[in-house]
């Protein structure tokens, strides 16, 4: 809190002004902190619990923390010398692609494609497959589906109460799964990776 | 009141691999040991034919404790083989890279249930349910098993209990009793109900009772859940252990455990394994005894301790034929370590003084014990500053060989003397499916 009394009549500080520091629920001082976007809400739950004394549990306590590093800028606001970058206000997480891979990272699983019957919605040989099997599979998803022995990946189709596994390629034909096969949607595809 | 859950993998390494190739479900599935020895894990086919064909026989001792002569778990696979093979099984080695990342999926799924969780091993964890009605929490136990499945594929059973022995006790009932869908809860029973279930478990069916335990018991007539539970607590105090006791007590209902253990840490690491194949060399043996001091110390800084002592074991097969021979040597030091450069130093001197050439050797391994937390360790006053600068850099290398080995995959980075890519004694694991979810080589192709 600065110490300057305003000159104005009209806004700006006043001292004394607003809620005594450290007379808050927490009974000290607080200080805004930047977190991961994804790791918010676990960390105000924590919060709420306001079991900081228990740190000695913390490793048994669910922490979502993501197991791939998160890149966090170095400097905050602080530049000790030289000239003050113009960017420096704008620096945020760096980019990065399990945040916009995986949605739900324990229920995610990569998979190879081999073949090329899906080749016309863009997953090609080769390719590697995010499955989140958190997500419901629906009409017009494209599955990996387990069926009689194999793993297949192709697209659901639910009409009239009848359930078909498009690929999408002419060269292969439509699956049409009657009742009494034995046929389990294993998961969801969210991505498709190619590498060139 | 208190509630705990205890959510349980049923036949957990079967189970993940059935996850990966779901048709399986329809055959009988066995996960053996290391080197492929014995039985250690079975899905349900697979138990049925086991109730179905080893009931009236005798099997023998088996390789493990718990192994019985009238059932093909833990005995050696060689044994069951034939059998198995006759009626299309599908045997597996164990692979532990696969286990360990589905395990830890579980638990983190599991552990978005409750605001506590503790793990308890790979395939078990409690939960706190604490704040839950008996109905909600019988609710929210089936949201959880449903959960699991769908993201994991992984069928587990939840206990539910007032103490975590009987939610223990409350997951074996959850996997017995078919009617209970994989979720019994014996928080909500009447008395009488309570009695009746535990009078159709056995006493070493507890939670903390073992095999020796319970011969005991049996001696004194107590031979169910329900002798137990209505022992005299004195009694037991008196004839057994406080421990005991204590088991009595949560029996009735009464939590006595705290929900998380009062040892987090290990006071003992053991790596130890039989070799793929014989060794008689001492070149060998010392790249073996190296490996497994590397792998303790690993756990052991990741536990962030250090220790004073360790000791090696080494042995030869229970040949009846050839000359057997085993020995074992602990070392002890002051200054506590966690460098494996330090600790393979003492094992090699230990390995020194037993070592016999002329024997085939089968199996090796190092135990690390007198083990302390970082930080606890008593200075010593007259050690000067060069000590404690060396100190750091073993720290350093130690964390950095750490980082690359969790980065780049175990034993990207290890000791010269652990024989580097020459250990053809390591693990026989012939029967092993690809570990879908650690590497990149190996994972699950659809077409």
């Amino acid at each position: 809190m600065t110490e300057n009394i305003n000159k104005s009549a009209h806004g700006g500080v006043r001292r004394g002004a607003g809620r005594k520091s450290g007379s808050g629920r927490f009974g000290e001082k607080t200080k805004v902190i930047r977190v991961p976007e994804s790791q918010a809400e676990t960390i105000q739950a924590w919060i709420k619990q306001g079991k900081f004394a228990d740190i000695g549990n913390f490793s048994d306590l669910f922490v979502p923390a993501n197991e791939a590093t998160i890149r966090l800028p170095l400097y905050a606001s602080k530049v000790i010398a030289g000239f003050p970058s113009p960017a420096e206000d704008y620096v945020e997480a760096r980019l990065d692609l399990n945040e916009k891979l995986i949605r739900n990272q324990e229920a995610t699983f990569l998979l190879k494609v081999q073949g090329d019957s899906m080749r016309d919605a863009g997953i090609l040989d080769g390719d590697i497959l995010v499955v989140d099997r958190s997500v419901a599979p629906a009409d017009g998803k494209i599955v990996i589906a387990a069926l009689d022995g194999d793993l297949t990946v192709k697209r659901l189709r639910i009409r009239d109460g009848k359930t078909w596994l498009l690929p999408e390629n002419p060269d292969y034909p439509p699956i049409a799964i009657r009742e009494e096969s034995d046929m389990v949607i294993w998961g969801v595809v969210t991505a498709s990776i190619s590498q060139y | 009141m208190p509630l705990y859950a205890l959510v349980d993998g049923n036949s957990f390494y079967a189970s993940c691999q059935i996850a990966f190739q779901p048709w399986l479900k329809h055959r009988p599935v066995v996960v053996l040991s290391n080197n492929d020895g014995c039985i250690v894990a079975a899905n349900d086919l697979a138990k049925q034919l086991d109730r179905h064909y080893f009931k009236q026989r005798n099997l023998g001792a088996g390789g493990y404790h718990a192994a019985m002569p009238n059932s093909m778990m833990f005995q050696p696979y060689y044994k069951v083989a034939g059998l198995l093979k006759k009626h299309d099984t599908v045997v597996f080695s164990s692979n532990y890279e696969l286990y360990e990342d589905m395990s830890h999926r579980m638990h983190r799924i599991t552990a978005g249930f409750a605001e506590r969780q503790t793990i308890y091993s790979i395939d078990e964890s409690f939960l706190d349910f604490g704040n839950l009605t008996l109905e909600a929490a019988e609710r929210h136990a089936r949201k959880l098993r449903q959960t699991v499945d769908q993201y994991l594929g992984l069928p587990v059973a939840v206990g539910l209990g007032r103490s975590k022995t009987e939610a223990k006790l409350a997951n074996r009932l959850a996997k017995k009793l078919s009617y209970s869908n994989g979720v019994f809860n014996l928080g909500n029973l009447s008395e009488k109900a309570h009695d009746a279930l535990l009078k159709t478990l056995e006493v070493g069916e507890i939670w903390g009772v073992g095999k020796r335990m319970a011969n005991r018991l049996h001696e004194q007539n107590i031979h169910t859940a329900y002798d137990l539970k209505h022992a005299d607590s004195k009694t037991v105090r008196r004839l057994y252990s406080v421990h005991l006791e204590r088991t009595v007590q949560e029996l009735n209902g009464q939590a006595c455990l705290p929900f998380y253990d009062a040892h987090p840490y290990k006071r003992q690491i053991i790596s130890s394994r039989s070799f793929g194949r014989n060794i008689t060399d001492l070149q060998e043996m010392r790249q073996a005894v190296t490996y497994h001091v590397c792998k303790a110390a690993e756990k052991l800084r990741r536990q962030q301790c250090r220790c004073t002592s360790l000791s090696v074991h080494i042995r030869t097969a229970d040949h009846s034929f050839k000359p057997t021979y085993r020995n074992q040597q602990s070392i002890v030091w002051i200054r506590p370590s966690d460098d494996s450069i330090v600790l393979s130093r003492y094992a090699h001197q230990a390995l020194r003084a037993i070592w016999q050439s002329g024997f085939d050797y089968a199996k090796a391994g190092v135990v690390l014990s007198d083990i302390e937390p970082w930080g606890t360790e008593q200075f010593d006053l007259f050690s000067p500053p060069e000590d404690l600068a060396a100190e750091q850099k073993s720290t350093n290398l130690m964390q950095l060989m750490d980082r690359i080995n969790r980065h780049n995959g175990q034993n990207s980075l290890q000791l010269g003397s652990s024989g580097l890519l020459n250990n053809s004694w390591k693990m026989r694991r012939n029967l092993m499916s690809p570990r879908y979810t650690t590497q990149w080589g190996e994972l699950l192709t659809v077409n």
